[in-house]
Protein backbone atom coordinates (compact mmCIF):
# COMPACT_ATOMS: atom_id res chain seq x y z
CA UNK A 1 0.00 0.00 0.00
CA UNK A 2 1.52 3.17 -0.81
CA UNK A 3 1.78 5.93 1.97
CA UNK A 4 -1.66 7.09 3.20
CA UNK A 5 -2.55 10.66 3.52
CA UNK A 6 -4.00 12.33 6.67
CA UNK A 7 -7.45 11.99 5.10
CA UNK A 8 -6.84 8.34 4.54
CA UNK A 9 -5.47 7.50 8.09
CA UNK A 10 -8.72 9.55 9.08
CA UNK A 11 -11.17 7.10 7.58
CA UNK A 12 -9.56 4.07 8.46
CA UNK A 13 -9.84 5.55 12.26
CA UNK A 14 -12.99 6.03 11.87
CA UNK A 15 -13.49 2.64 10.00
CA UNK A 16 -11.59 1.27 13.15
CA UNK A 17 -13.65 3.08 16.10
CA UNK A 18 -16.75 1.61 13.96
CA UNK A 19 -15.62 -1.76 13.89
CA UNK A 20 -14.37 -2.11 18.09
CA UNK A 21 -17.36 -0.91 19.27
CA UNK A 22 -19.49 -3.21 17.45
CA UNK A 23 -17.99 -5.82 20.10
CA UNK A 24 -20.25 -3.16 22.33
CA UNK A 25 -23.38 -4.68 20.63
CA UNK A 26 -25.17 -8.39 21.69
CA UNK A 27 -23.53 -11.24 19.96
CA UNK A 28 -26.54 -12.17 17.56
CA UNK A 29 -26.62 -8.57 15.85
CA UNK A 30 -22.78 -8.02 15.33
CA UNK A 31 -22.79 -9.64 12.21
CA UNK A 32 -25.18 -7.13 11.25
CA UNK A 33 -23.12 -4.12 11.94
CA UNK A 34 -20.50 -5.22 10.66
CA UNK A 35 -22.33 -5.83 6.99
CA UNK A 36 -23.83 -2.31 7.77
CA UNK A 37 -20.86 -0.20 8.47
CA UNK A 38 -19.32 -2.27 5.51
CA UNK A 39 -21.61 -1.15 3.40
CA UNK A 40 -21.87 2.84 4.44
CA UNK A 41 -17.76 2.73 3.65
CA UNK A 42 -18.32 0.90 0.75
CA UNK A 43 -20.89 3.58 -0.63
CA UNK A 44 -18.10 6.58 -1.02
CA UNK A 45 -15.36 3.96 -1.98
CA UNK A 46 -15.30 5.42 -5.57
CA UNK A 47 -15.02 9.09 -4.26
CA UNK A 48 -11.78 10.68 -5.79
CA UNK A 49 -8.41 10.95 -3.65
CA UNK A 50 -8.52 14.57 -4.54
CA UNK A 51 -12.27 16.25 -3.15
CA UNK A 52 -10.95 17.15 -0.18
CA UNK A 53 -14.18 18.70 1.08
CA UNK A 54 -16.15 15.99 0.40
CA UNK A 55 -14.63 13.39 2.43
CA UNK A 56 -14.03 16.16 4.87
CA UNK A 57 -17.40 16.50 5.13
CA UNK A 58 -18.58 12.67 4.59
CA UNK A 59 -16.09 12.14 7.89
CA UNK A 60 -17.73 14.45 10.27
CA UNK A 61 -21.30 12.63 9.20
CA UNK A 62 -19.43 9.45 10.21
CA UNK A 63 -18.70 10.52 13.19
CA UNK A 64 -22.29 12.53 14.18
CA UNK A 65 -23.31 9.04 13.03
CA UNK A 66 -21.10 6.84 14.93
CA UNK A 67 -22.03 8.64 18.46
CA UNK A 68 -25.51 8.10 17.53
CA UNK A 69 -25.12 4.31 17.05
CA UNK A 70 -23.05 3.49 19.56
CA UNK A 71 -25.57 4.53 22.00
CA UNK A 72 -26.25 1.23 24.27
CA UNK A 73 -29.58 1.52 23.63
CA UNK A 74 -29.61 1.63 20.01
CA UNK A 75 -29.12 -2.64 19.85
CA UNK A 76 -29.96 -3.89 16.19
CA UNK A 77 -29.66 -2.60 12.41
CA UNK A 78 -31.20 -4.31 9.62
CA UNK B 1 1.30 -20.42 48.84
CA UNK B 2 4.68 -18.75 48.04
CA UNK B 3 5.18 -18.72 52.09
CA UNK B 4 4.44 -21.91 52.30
CA UNK B 5 6.98 -23.33 50.15
CA UNK B 6 9.74 -21.23 51.36
CA UNK B 7 8.37 -23.17 55.27
CA UNK B 8 8.36 -26.44 54.06
CA UNK B 9 12.00 -25.64 52.40
CA UNK B 10 13.07 -24.37 55.38
CA UNK B 11 12.06 -27.49 57.69
CA UNK B 12 13.66 -29.54 55.56
CA UNK B 13 17.24 -27.71 55.66
CA UNK B 14 16.38 -27.53 59.85
CA UNK B 15 16.19 -31.49 59.54
CA UNK B 16 18.62 -32.70 57.01
CA UNK B 17 21.39 -30.68 58.29
CA UNK B 18 23.40 -32.38 56.28
CA UNK B 19 21.14 -31.24 53.24
CA UNK B 20 21.51 -27.92 53.93
CA UNK B 21 25.32 -27.84 52.53
CA UNK B 22 24.17 -28.19 48.97
CA UNK B 23 23.14 -25.21 47.79
CA UNK B 24 19.60 -25.16 46.74
CA UNK B 25 18.70 -23.28 43.35
CA UNK B 26 16.15 -20.77 43.91
CA UNK B 27 12.69 -21.70 42.41
CA UNK B 28 10.81 -19.59 40.59
CA UNK B 29 6.44 -20.18 40.21
CA UNK B 30 5.43 -18.42 37.72
CA UNK B 31 0.92 -18.12 37.20
CA UNK B 32 1.48 -18.71 33.29
CA UNK B 33 4.27 -19.92 31.12
CA UNK B 34 5.54 -16.96 29.45
CA UNK B 35 3.79 -16.94 25.65
CA UNK B 36 6.11 -18.36 22.76
CA UNK B 37 6.18 -16.67 19.48
CA UNK B 38 4.62 -20.11 18.23
CA UNK B 39 1.46 -19.96 20.52
CA UNK B 40 1.30 -16.74 19.05
CA UNK B 41 1.29 -17.08 15.46
CA UNK B 42 -1.06 -19.92 15.58
CA UNK B 43 -3.83 -17.80 17.75
CA UNK B 44 -2.86 -15.28 15.17
CA UNK B 45 -3.93 -17.52 12.26
CA UNK B 46 -6.57 -18.66 14.13
CA UNK B 47 -8.33 -15.44 14.96
CA UNK B 48 -7.50 -14.50 10.66
CA UNK B 49 -9.37 -16.95 9.46
CA UNK B 50 -12.83 -15.69 11.02
CA UNK B 51 -12.34 -12.73 9.16
CA UNK B 52 -14.24 -13.15 5.64
CA UNK B 53 -12.45 -12.01 3.18
CA UNK B 54 -9.07 -13.38 4.07
CA UNK B 55 -7.80 -16.27 1.64
CA UNK B 56 -6.59 -18.64 4.05
CA UNK B 57 -4.76 -20.97 1.75
CA UNK B 58 -1.89 -17.88 2.05
CA UNK B 59 -1.72 -16.96 4.89
CA UNK B 60 1.89 -17.28 5.91
CA UNK B 61 4.25 -15.43 8.39
CA UNK B 62 5.31 -13.09 5.12
CA UNK B 63 1.95 -12.79 3.70
CA UNK B 64 1.33 -9.24 2.89
CA UNK B 65 -2.47 -8.27 4.05
CA UNK B 66 -3.02 -6.24 0.94
CA UNK B 67 -0.82 -7.59 -1.86
CA UNK B 68 -0.81 -11.31 -0.99
CA UNK B 69 -3.72 -11.91 0.82
CA UNK B 70 -6.38 -10.09 -1.35
CA UNK B 71 -7.56 -7.63 1.50
CA UNK B 72 -8.46 -3.98 0.83
CA UNK B 73 -7.17 -1.25 3.32
CA UNK B 74 -10.91 -1.50 5.21
CA UNK B 75 -10.54 -5.01 5.76
CA UNK B 76 -6.43 -4.75 6.85
CA UNK B 77 -8.40 -2.93 9.97
CA UNK B 78 -10.46 -5.75 10.24
CA UNK B 79 -8.32 -8.43 10.62
CA UNK B 80 -6.01 -6.02 12.91
CA UNK B 81 -8.99 -5.68 15.13
CA UNK B 82 -9.90 -9.26 14.93
CA UNK B 83 -6.16 -10.05 16.38
CA UNK B 84 -6.65 -7.08 18.77
CA UNK B 85 -9.95 -9.15 19.80
CA UNK B 86 -8.04 -12.66 20.50
CA UNK B 87 -5.19 -11.12 22.26
CA UNK B 88 -7.26 -8.18 24.16
CA UNK B 89 -5.36 -5.69 23.00
CA UNK B 90 -5.38 -2.03 21.64
CA UNK B 91 -3.02 -1.39 18.73
CA UNK B 92 -2.20 2.28 18.82
CA UNK B 93 -3.38 3.97 15.11
CA UNK B 94 0.33 4.91 14.27
CA UNK B 95 0.88 1.16 14.50
CA UNK B 96 -1.62 -0.47 12.78
CA UNK B 97 -1.22 2.00 9.73
CA UNK B 98 2.45 1.28 9.65
CA UNK B 99 1.80 -2.60 10.00
CA UNK B 100 1.77 -4.76 6.39
CA UNK B 101 2.45 -8.33 7.02
CA UNK B 102 0.64 -11.01 9.09
CA UNK B 103 4.70 -11.31 10.73
CA UNK B 104 4.69 -7.88 11.26
CA UNK B 105 1.64 -7.84 13.12
CA UNK B 106 2.58 -11.35 15.10
CA UNK B 107 6.27 -9.59 15.94
CA UNK B 108 4.19 -6.25 17.62
CA UNK B 109 1.91 -8.22 19.58
CA UNK B 110 4.55 -10.78 20.96
CA UNK B 111 6.34 -8.15 22.49
CA UNK B 112 3.57 -6.83 23.69
CA UNK B 113 2.87 -9.66 25.55
CA UNK B 114 6.10 -10.04 27.05
CA UNK B 115 5.89 -7.13 28.36
CA UNK B 116 3.20 -8.16 30.80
Amino acid sequence: MARLSGLQREVLKLYRTCIRTIRTKPEETQLHWRAYIREEFGKNKAIPKKSFSVIEHLIRVGHRRFEMYSNPQIKDIH
Amino acid sequence: MFRLAVRSARVQMARAPVAAAIVRAPVRFYAVAPITKEEVTSRAFEALKTVAALQESKLTLEANFQKDLGLDSLDTVEALVALEEEFDLEIPDKISDEIKTVGEAVDYIYEEERKL
